[in-house]
């Protein structure tokens, strides 16, 4: 038989040593480095000495001029070191897709090989010689096309190396500082703030102007002012990430040394307690990644560790929103803090894997916890009676709050969403529920709402309230579900019961909860599992046909006990048990029993 | 802001009050056991599952793969708030990347015909534009795997396992363990 030259496998693409999450790090460390010198920048210009005269005023005038030249060079050095390591970061994402491509390429080419070889060596007669040899020309014109699109690919890592050290050598010296902070094309970050502050709450035009910026300018006013990049609602959230990122890093380090040397003010424990969580909350997610781009799967959307009574303001996202097909934030309710980050971060994470089953699209799932939730321990008998904050959940002036600041970060990250607008949900928890009804009643723009366990909106239809699609999930046997007032009759402190069949939102299945005394808080704070977390996942993903619905209160087959019917029952469900325990279980749950 | 009368504002808060003063303690129930041993503690028998599925399967699906073992922790979270925990969530991240070809399709498959065979349920795959998606139940063990191009992440988790609150607050308040392979 006559021989066919079958080509050989193409060799797999080599791994890429340098990763984009890797690179993301190298840049998040070098902002931060950036951060503090430009603080301390700052600080040597301003000084002075106001209560001097003479020689003495002229010295330490020279000196401190000397001293904040000498930083502004390390600045401008820093700057030009960051904006490499970003633009590093970058076209490693883009390597990496490209290496996706050429990797399954290569499988398609090589299973193609192989089938080819199976068959020559299966033929018995020359009859389909000219056929075999026709596919084998075919296959190495291909492998040869991948070859080069491979070495290509190489040849471009080797580039993207090489234009970052390059960078970063060209900015290593005190006189080569002073050289980038001479450039005539150094970004003018005071007037580049100005700007971004004049366009404050206009997330259209910030994303707009934000785009028209070089790399350079960006980098610049970043590092300059991460507060107001981070914060600043139209522009990319991959960007408002770096800012926040940067600023946390350089928070740590600040008052880390500042805790060290037992310099720290009540207030700035306060936001290095709230740093150091928020810290802890993304080291947790740090290995995993998206997908599409291997850059950290976590995004910092918004870090304020100093607001909110000490509590702290935080927004992580799992995915990128301005690129995801759906999008959901999810907004806690009483005793939200940012040490409870953790917990928080694990109950969106688990909606983000739902929904990512759902398999309709890419997904983003946000938390946002940046907004004065009532805190408080609501077992504590001294809280309910006395000032402490938990006081002000049967009060809507949070939620109100609240509900402007959810509505200036929804419009925000509508405002830097990349083409086709995502589908958004928005999800509120208890007071949550509350605080995104009063959003929603301002014009939130989401899609969908749910609102679990809600102690009431305010409105007392879902059409009043929203154009929305309401979801509700509350449990019967969740107690803070039968406060809002609807049919049979809540006590209606926050608003209206959503679950209430009059209220007209669309209810689904969340079982109703254990009846026990003892069970009922749980019932309230397990509403991100089980049937309740399978609906949610269905409702983010626009998969409303799927969701399993139940009637509302006060329709057919809607029956609930009140309020007091509902403390009575489960009173009676735990009677025969232990009341030693009973009271056991009470004092080891109040913050009484700890004080004493 | 609606200014409600005293009375009124409390109202919401003690009847909190009231439902955790109204406590009667189911006596098996571990949620109200306060003290209760470290022998009847049932977090170490999870994490003993996620131990023996990480040396187990997910080794022999990173072998049959190529996957080489890029990252993983394990962590733990209370389930309900700080002051009702109620019992504990394990998670345990992780990643592989993958050195070898891998297509998606054939990636999936084996990755749920070596689940199954080692006992898993596992749930029809979907596909996402980035990734394919394949979830799995073992026992109190629920996997997540997530598969793209030259990358496998999973997490590894169990639903609420119901302690004491101070077995609880114990295991949540240990440090992130990052995991070895080998």
């Amino acid at each position: 038989m006559t021989l066919v030259n079958v080509p050989v496998h193409v060799p797999p693409c080599p791994v890429l040593e340098s990763e984009p999450a890797a690179a993301q790090d190298l840049a998040t460390d070098l902002r931060a480095a950036a951060i503090a010198v430009k603080n301390v920048q700052g600080w040597a210009s301003s000084i002075a000495a106001p209560a001097w005269l003479g020689d003495t005023a002229d010295a330490h005038d020279h000196a401190a001029t000397r001293f904040a030249a000498r930083l502004d060079g390390a600045e401008a050095a820093f700057d030009r070191a960051v904006t490499a390591a970003d633009a590093f970061g970058e076209r490693l994402v883009r390597l990496t897709a490209r290496r996706t491509r050429l990797m399954t390429r290569q499988a398609e080419v090589n299973a193609a090989i192989d089938v080819l070889i199976n068959e020559v060596a299966a033929a018995t007669d020359d009859s389909r010689l000219a056929e075999f040899q026709r596919r084998s020309d075919d296959l190495a014109a291909r492998a040869d096309r991948l070859r080069i699109r491979i070495d290509g690919w190489l040849t471009d890592v080797t580039d993207a190396e090489t234009d970052l050290v390059a960078a970063l050598r060209g900015v290593d010296s005190v006189a080569e500082g002073a050289d980038a902070a001479a450039a005539t094309d150094r970004p003018d970050t005071g007037e580049l703030a100005r700007r971004l502050r004049s366009l404050g709450g206009d997330p259209v035009a910030v994303g707009a102007w934000w785009r028209r910026l070089s790399r350079a300018e960006q980098e610049a006013v970043t590092t300059e002012h991460p507060e107001l990049v981070g914060a600043a609602g139209g522009i990319p959230v991959s960007d408002r990430d770096e800012a926040n990122r940067g600023e946390l890093a350089h928070q740590l380090d600040h008052l880390g040394q500042r805790e060290e040397d037992g310099q720290l003010t009540g207030a700035e424990k306060d936001v290095l307690r709230n740093a150091k969580a928020v810290d802890d909350g993304l080291d947790r997610y740090a290995g995993q990644l998206d997908p599409s781009t291997r850059t950290h799967l976590a995004e910092l959307i918004a870090f304020h560790p100093e607001l909110h009574s000490g509590d702290g303001g935080v927004a992580v996202s799992f995915g990128d929103p301005d690129t995801a097909d759906h999008v959901s934030v999810n907004v806690p309710g009483l005793t939200t803090d940012t040490t409870g980050l953790a917990g928080n971060l694990d109950k969106t994470h688990g909606l983000h894997e739902a929904a990512l089953a759902e398999g309709r699209g890419s997904v983003a799932s946000v938390y946002w916890g940046d907004y004065d939730a009532p805190s408080g321990n609501p077992l504590n008998p001294l809280d309910p009676l006395g000032q402490l904050d938990f006081d002000s959940v049967a009060l809507t002036d949070k939620a109100e709050a609240g509900g402007d600041r959810l509505g200036g970060f929804v419009d925000g990250i509508r405002g830097s969403d990349q083409g086709a607008p995502a589908h958004l949900t928005v999800i509120g928890h208890s007071y949550g529920s509350t605080t995104v009804g009063h959003a929603l009643a301002d014009g939130l723009p989401a899609d969908d709402a749910v609102l679990l366990g809600s102690p009431g909106v305010p409105a007392a239809t879902a059409g009043q309230l929203t154009d929305a699609e309401v979801w509700v999930g509350s449990k019967d046997h969740d107690p803070v579900s039968l406060l809002g007032d609807g049919d049979r009759g809540g006590l209606g402190t926050l608003g209206h019961d959503p679950a209430d069949a009059a209220f007209g939102g669309t209810r689904f299945a969340t079982g109703d909860g254990e009846l026990r005394a003892e069970a009922l808080l749980a019932n309230h704070t397990s509403y991100f599992k089980g049937s309740s977390l399978t609906n949610m996942a269905h409702v983010v993903a626009g998969e409303d046909d799927d969701v399993d619905r139940q009637p509302g209160r006060g329709a057919e087959g809607g029956d609930h006990l009140t309020l007091p019917e509902l403390l009575v029952a489960s009173s009676a469900a735990s009677a025969g048990h232990g009341l030693a325990e009973a009271g056991e279980w009470f004092w080891d749950h109040s913050r009484l029993g700890g004080i004493l | 802001m609606r200014l409600l009368g005293n009375a009124r504002r409390t109202l919401p808060a003690l009847i909190l009050l009231v439902l955790a003063g109204g406590l009667a303690a189911c006596s098996d129930d571990p949620a109200t056991q306060p003290k209760r041993s470290g022998a009847d503690d049932p977090v170490p028998r999870v994490v003993q599952d996620a131990d023996a599925a990480l040396d187990g399967v997910l080794h022999r699906i990173a072998d049959e793969l190529g996957l080489t073992w890029a990252t993983g922790n394990r962590f733990y979270n209370l389930c309900g708030e700080s002051y009702a925990p109620g019992g504990v969530v394990m998670d345990t991240l992780f990643r592989f990347d993958s050195s070898d070809v891998l297509t998606l399709e054939q990636g999936i498959e084996k990755i749920r015909a070596l689940l199954e065979e080692d006992g898993w349920t596992v749930k029809k795959p979907v596909a996402n534009p980035d990734s394919v998606i394949l979830r799995a139940t073992k026992g109190v063990l629920d996997l997540h795997l997530e598969l793209a191009g030259g990358l496998l992440q999973g997490h590894l988790g169990s639903d609420c396992i119901e302690t004491s609150d101070d077995v609880a607050r114990e295991w949540a308040d240990k440090p992130d363990a990052e995991l070895d392979w080998s």
